[in-house]
Formats: C-alpha cells, structure tokens, sequence
C-alpha cells in the first residue's frame, strides 16, 4: 500500500496524498500533525459521495477549490477514497490516470484474504525416524516466472486493443499492472485468461462499460 | 447574485442549467429540473466548512463534480448562498470554471 501511495505522490503537482476506507485513514504522506483532520475531510468527501449515490447521481470525481490548491479525490468500489492535495494548475488527466491505475492494486490489496489456520482435531503422534546422516543441500534458486505462449499473449494483445478503447493510451499501464496481478495469483494460460479479463475489468466502470469489455473479451477465449 | 449574472452563467458554452440556493437551502432560481440535484446543490454548504477545517488550508470556493455518463456539476459556495452549475460531460472543468470565476468577480 506505501509504494501505491508513493507512486501517486511522485505524479508532477501533488503534494500529499492518502487512501480511506470505512471512516480509517488507512495511509498517508499529509503532516502528521494533521492526522485527525485530514481523516475528517476525506470522512465529509465520502458524504458527500454518498449524498450523491443516494440521489441517484454516481460522480466519483470531486476537485475542490482551496486558494491556490486543490483537493481532488477520486471514490472507487464503493469504499475506497483516495484524496490528494495537489496545486492548481496540474494535469489532471494525468493524475486520474494515476490513481485509477493505483485503484486496481489497492482493489487486488483489499481483496487479499487472510489465511485461516486450519483446526487440529486430533494430536498425531510424530512417526518414530532413525537417525540420518546429514546430507549436505544445494540451494535450489527460485523457479522462473511461468512463460507466456504465443497463444496467450496474442489474446493478451486483443485485450489491449478493446481497453485502449476505453483508456485511450492508459490502457498500455494498466495492462501492464493487470498481467501482473494475474502472474502473482495464476499460473500464465489459456484457461486463466478468463481471470486476467475480470481483473482488468475492475479498472472500468461498473455497469455497461465493464459488461461491454468483459463480452468482448470472452469472445477471444 | 443578481439575475445579470446568472444569465451570463447560463449562457456558457456547455451550461446545461444553474441553481442558486440561499444559507436556509430555499432556491432562489433555478434552471435544472432535476429536484434531487437541486436540493444537493443546497446541502453543499453544510459540508465544505468540515472539510475546510479538518485541513485548515482556508476557504473552499468552488467544487467540482465527474462521473461516468453525468454531467459535470459545478458548485461555487459563498457567504453560505450554494450557485450550481451542471454542464455537459465532455467540456473542460478547468475553462468552465475559470470562466465562471470572471463572471462573478466582474
């Protein structure tokens, strides 16, 4: 979570920024001093998102106007807000692009579930083993990341073309974040290019958008 | 605001409608329909001064509102009177908003 921050802090014109969850600040790089404060104004944002949801009205963007500041944040998931102080004048494309790229992570993060550990019903006695001589092990080093056929990556490249249509020349970056995530929790192959659709399908809007991409995409598989 | 000023707001390229609202949230003019997004342009000033003092950065004067297939919403909050503006998706933010700035500091 501190890198995806990071990375949204180093886009030119921010100057601090930080991720909220259900009424918690879950990070941040804003002046400590201002700690509480800054988890009341990102607790009024998302009310404001919510006053919003309940009209029927779905804005996840605010940009609000402080002298020569401005406070932007952005409202994905229904539960994460990530807020950002940032001066006046700044490309704000670039910043949307940045952050939504950072959404899928903190997504994927938030999504990770802990490991339960499993309940022993009944102690095993350990197997009575003479004693071996010690053999001497050589380091085995870690496996190579899974390859990608030509197969795989020429539906990889499908999928780009159809996210271009709704990213423009983001989508290249969140492919790139996408596949990724896909390599850290599936093994690279055809028949997890299903998965791989439905992570970067998160990074569009819910609804039409995302059932329009996610029909498109089957239709490679 | 007088109605001068409203009418050179709605004249904006790209103004789809404008509302303006007293500190109480009555509606003294308006031109959206819509009653919902009405009665949330008034509701505006009720929440900035939380933000204003969780960041203790100054005063907000003016917010601004995306989202996916929506117009965009423009909010200029002052002296507790809420003017909202809602423009069509595709304009830029930034123009708008600066052209509504010269409008009400002329």
């Amino acid at each position: 979570m501190k890198s995806i921050l990071e990375n949204i802090v180093a886009l030119r014109g921010v100057h601090y920024a930080c991720i909220y969850q259900d009424g918690e600040v879950l990070i941040s790089t804003f002046p400590d001093s201002n700690g509480e404060g800054v988890s009341d104004a990102a607790q009024a944002v998302e009310q404001i998102f919510s006053a919003l949801q309940a009209i029927g009205q779905a804005h996840n963007e605010i940009y609000l106007t402080i002298g020569e500041m401005l406070l932007i944040a952005y409202f994905f998931d229904d539960e994460h807000l990530v807020m950002l102080l940032t001066d006046s004048k700044i490309n704000i494309p670039l910043i949307h692009m940045g952050v939504k790229s950072a959404s899928v992570k903190i997504k994927a993060l938030s999504s990770a579930q802990p490991v339960v550990p499993l309940a022993i019903e009944e102690e095993i006695p350990a197997p009575i083993i003479a004693p071996v001589q010690e053999i001497p092990v050589q380091e085995v080093p870690p496996p190579p990341p899974a390859a990608i056929s030509l197969a795989v990556q020429g539906i990889m490249d499908h999928f780009e073309e159809l996210l271009i249509d709704y990213l423009g020349p983001a989508a290249i970056f969140v492919l790139e974040d996408g596949v990724d995530l896909w390599r850290e929790k599936y093994i690279p192959s055809e028949e997890t290019l299903i998965n791989l659709a439905e992570i970067l399908a998160l990074e569009l809007n819910p609804g039409d958008e995302r059932n329009d991409f996610m029909a498109k995409a089957k239709g490679y598989l | 605001m007088n109605p001068e000023v409203l009418g050179k707001i709605t004249a904006l390229k790209g103004v789809l409608g404008v509302t303006l609202t007293d500190p109480y949230g009555e509606l003294l003019s308006s031109s959206i329909d819509n009653e919902k997004v009405n009665e949330f342009i008034a509701f505006m000033p009720g929440i900035t001064p939380v933000i204003e003092e969780g960041l203790g950065l100054g005063e907000i004067s003016q917010v601004v509102l995306k989202g996916p297939q929506l117009d965009n919403l423009t909010i200029v909050v002052d002296k507790g009177q809420s003017l909202g503006v809602q423009s069509e998706p595709r304009g830029s933010i930034q123009v708008l908003s600066r052209q509504i700035k010269e409008i009400l500091t002329t």
